[in-house]
């Protein structure tokens, strides 16, 4: 089965994001990590969120600030989850 | 002298406009003009505190707003509701920061000669 990593890169979340396959993945990246201001427009009972760690800090924001279950990764880990997925889609 | 508003909508790195616009409104104070800041929206994202640019190889320019009194800007406002709708407080921005409403920020908008939105 194909997979797809979902990265999101704004605050506008994309119109497909309530209907993602279960092995997808979402990554939060750049302005995207202010989503997680507002947990409940992202939160996904079946999918672990991740969030690029720089994108974070740069933005002064801290991850005990965050109310949803988040994985925070560097950079390599994002370069792993581009592999392990079959498709990466930038939003 | 004239009196100048800028209005602050975007996300602090999304482009260089946020940037450009406070150097604009430091050179303008410089030159005793009156300036205030209003941030609203994705605005209100450029307050928030320890921010670390250099992480994202972007300068590090809101640091300029703790620094504003040096430029005898000392009217910088942010909206309640964009405050609200990232669920954010006072303590959670740099200092000095006055917090508005709807109808207080349509009368700051009516105060000033030349409004600049961002």
């Amino acid at each position: 089965m194909n997979t797809t990593l979902h990265i999101l890169t704004s605050t506008t979340i994309p119109s497909i994001f309530a209907s993602l396959g279960i092995q997808d993945s979402v990554l939060l990246l750049r302005d995207a990590v202010y989503l997680l201001l507002q947990p409940s427009q992202i939160e996904l009972p079946t999918h672990l969120i991740y969030v690029l760690s720089e994108d974070l800090a740069a933005r002064g924001m801290n991850i005990n600030d965050v109310k949803i279950k988040v994985e925070l990764i560097d950079y390599l880990r994002f370069v792993d989850l581009t592999i392990v997925h079959t498709n990466t889609v930038t939003w | 002298m004239k009196k100048y508003l800028f209005i602050l909508r975007q996300a602090p790195y999304s482009s260089y406009q946020n940037l450009e616009a406070i150097e604009t409104a430091l050179a303008l104070a410089t030159f005793m003009q009156k300036v205030s800041l209003l941030f609203i929206e994705n605005g209100v994202l450029q307050l928030l505190r320890d921010q670390n640019a250099n992480l994202i190889r972007h300068k590090q320019f809101t640091q300029a707003y703790a620094g504003l009194n040096l430029f005898d800007i000392k009217d910088v406002f942010v909206s309640n509701t964009a405050l609200n709708q990232f669920g954010l407080r006072k303590e959670d921005l740099n200092s000095n920061i006055t917090i508005i409403n709807n109808s207080q920020i349509a009368t700051l908008m009516q105060q000033n000669d030349i409004v600049i939105t961002i």
